[in-house]
């Protein structure tokens, strides 16, 4: 009887761990869009979107606007045809150069398109923002363009360094 | 045979071998601390992937959905803990310009409350005809997509003086007087005079600076009907405005001259602006006590339109 009982409390720990095991990876799954089982490659999977989403509360901004499809060659020279995905922010008033964004360029040629074509605007905004407001000049001293692949991430902001790792 | 045993065909009876309660009990425990863990993980696992429904801190204006002229889609604006407090809009479906008077909100800087600022609607046809000339707060017009950026010249750093010599973006190389030459509008829209405050030009040669600009847009477009906005205060605690040496006496003093300037029409945005104290509201500037937010926006559209109307 007792070998019984500690049979049935051995299949019921070894289900309870199995069910939390899987309850882990389910859920971790669910937060990314299409992500595979693994937690660890969850933020990989992550949308642009959903990218810079997250910056937007993980970093101190002013009142940010998303750039549409159609102003993003009006702003960035960039065509919309040159991307498959992308996620732009920018200031909205005009007041500080903060801007950041995401892009999932349709093949590598793009890519660096893309990539000159915004670390053209950092130096513009850079000749702009440095005598207009010198306090806001931080945020562009250390800004960057970076590229992995076919995805282009920007960023000109108060945390240019945790938007890197976030964006990446 | 030993005593005890029982063997059931021969109708002896075996002895059970008994396994001690502290086993079990062991057994028992490390099962129950098995499941704790599992428990443990299963909550932490569902608290990481359930949204954050907690008030986002983000400052995120939505782009208007469409630009129909016969509603406003609402813009909603959640903003930083550090600036001012959340605004809400309220959306009228209706194309009349009417809107209810601003209420005051309990302004707090520190974000602790989330008054309730009733924003006007406003007909975003009602201005395709006209042209805004402005600085780097006009520039707002566009990046938040109240109007198209084809009626909006205008620039950071933008004063009177470049309006009439210097390009206001990389598409056009005219200046503002230039291209509302070439776009003959209906009413042209004048916000300037901030920079040259901050320049620390003084005051009379920035109003005659400014008479010179309208000038030279009457030459240009003899059509149109002038509008010269007042120069926007600041906020109490704006640090730009006190690097920049501008305060609300000096806004009031220029505005007072602008207002005497005769063959345009002058429109007292401030009035909408200031608390009462005399200071630009802080929940409806930008951190900087001096540029807007998007919900000022809408505020001077509706003005302008009700002024037209």
């Amino acid at each position: 009887m007792n070998k019984k009982i500690i049979l049935a409390c051995a299949v019921l720990a070894a289900a309870a761990i199995l069910t939390g095991c899987s309850k882990t990876e389910n859920s971790g799954n669910s937060a990314n869009s299409g992500g595979s089982s693994s937690s660890a490659t969850s933020a990989v999977s992550q949308s642009p979107s959903e990218k810079t989403t997250k910056l937007l509360t993980e970093v101190e901004f002013p009142e940010m606007v998303e750039v549409s499809a159609d102003k993003l060659e009006v702003y960035f020279g960039i065509s919309a045809d040159k991307v498959d995905d992308f996620s732009v922010y920018i200031c909205g008033s005009g007041a500080m150069p903060d801007e950041f964004g995401i892009f999932l360029a349709k093949d590598a040629s793009a890519a660096a398109e893309i990539e000159q074509l915004l670390k053209d605007r950092i130096d513009y905004q850079t000749e702009t923002y440095r005598d207009y407001t010198p306090q806001e000049a931080y945020k562009l001293e250390d800004s960057f363009v970076s590229v992995s692949g076919n995805t282009v991430i920007y960023a000109i902001c108060a945390d240019n360094t945790k938007a890197g790792e976030i964006l990446e | 045979m030993p005593s005890g045993q029982y063997n059931r065909n021969n109708g002896r009876k075996k002895r059970k071998r008994q396994v001690p309660r502290a086993v079990v009990a062991i057994y028992v425990v490390m099962i129950i601390i098995v499941l704790a863990i599992c428990a443990v993980v299963f909550a932490i696992t569902l608290k990481k992937t359930q949204p954050d429904s907690s008030g986002s801190s983000v400052p995120v204006i939505s782009r208007p959905e469409s630009s129909s002229p016969s509603s406003l889609q609402s813009i909603s604006s959640t903003s930083s803990t550090e600036s001012s407090s959340s605004t809400s809009s309220t959306e009228s479906s209706s194309s009349d310009s009417s809107w209810s008077s601003v209420s005051s909100p309990q302004t707090d800087v520190s974000g602790s409350s989330s008054p309730e600022v009733v924003v006007p609607t406003y007909d975003p046809s009602f201005f395709e005809d006209d042209l805004f000339i402005g600085d780097s707060i006009f520039t707002g017009l566009y990046l938040y997509e109240f109007l198209d950026m084809e009626n909006v010249a205008a620039s950071i750093g933008y004063t009177p003086y470049k309006a009439m010599t210097s390009a206001f973006n990389k598409t056009y190389d005219g200046s503002a007087v230039d291209y509302a030459k070439m776009r003959d509008p209906k009413h042209i829209y004048i916000m300037l005079g901030s920079n040259t405050m901050a320049a620390g030009t003084d005051f009379d040669v920035i109003v005659e600076q400014y008479q010179t600009l309208l000038s030279r847009l009457r030459e240009a477009c003899p059509e149109s009907e002038i509008v010269v906005i007042s120069i926007p205060p600041v906020t109490k605690t704006s640090t730009s405005a006190a690097a920049s040496g501008i305060t609300n006496e000096n806004i009031d003093y220029v505005n007072s001259k602008l207002k005497q300037i005769s063959g345009i029409q002058y429109y007292d945005l401030n009035s909408q602006l200031k608390d009462e104290n005399g200071y630009f509201r802080d929940d409806l500037a930008e951190a900087d006590g001096l540029h807007f937010k998007g919900s000022t926006y809408k505020i001077l559209l509706a003005g302008l339109q009700e002024l037209e109307e």
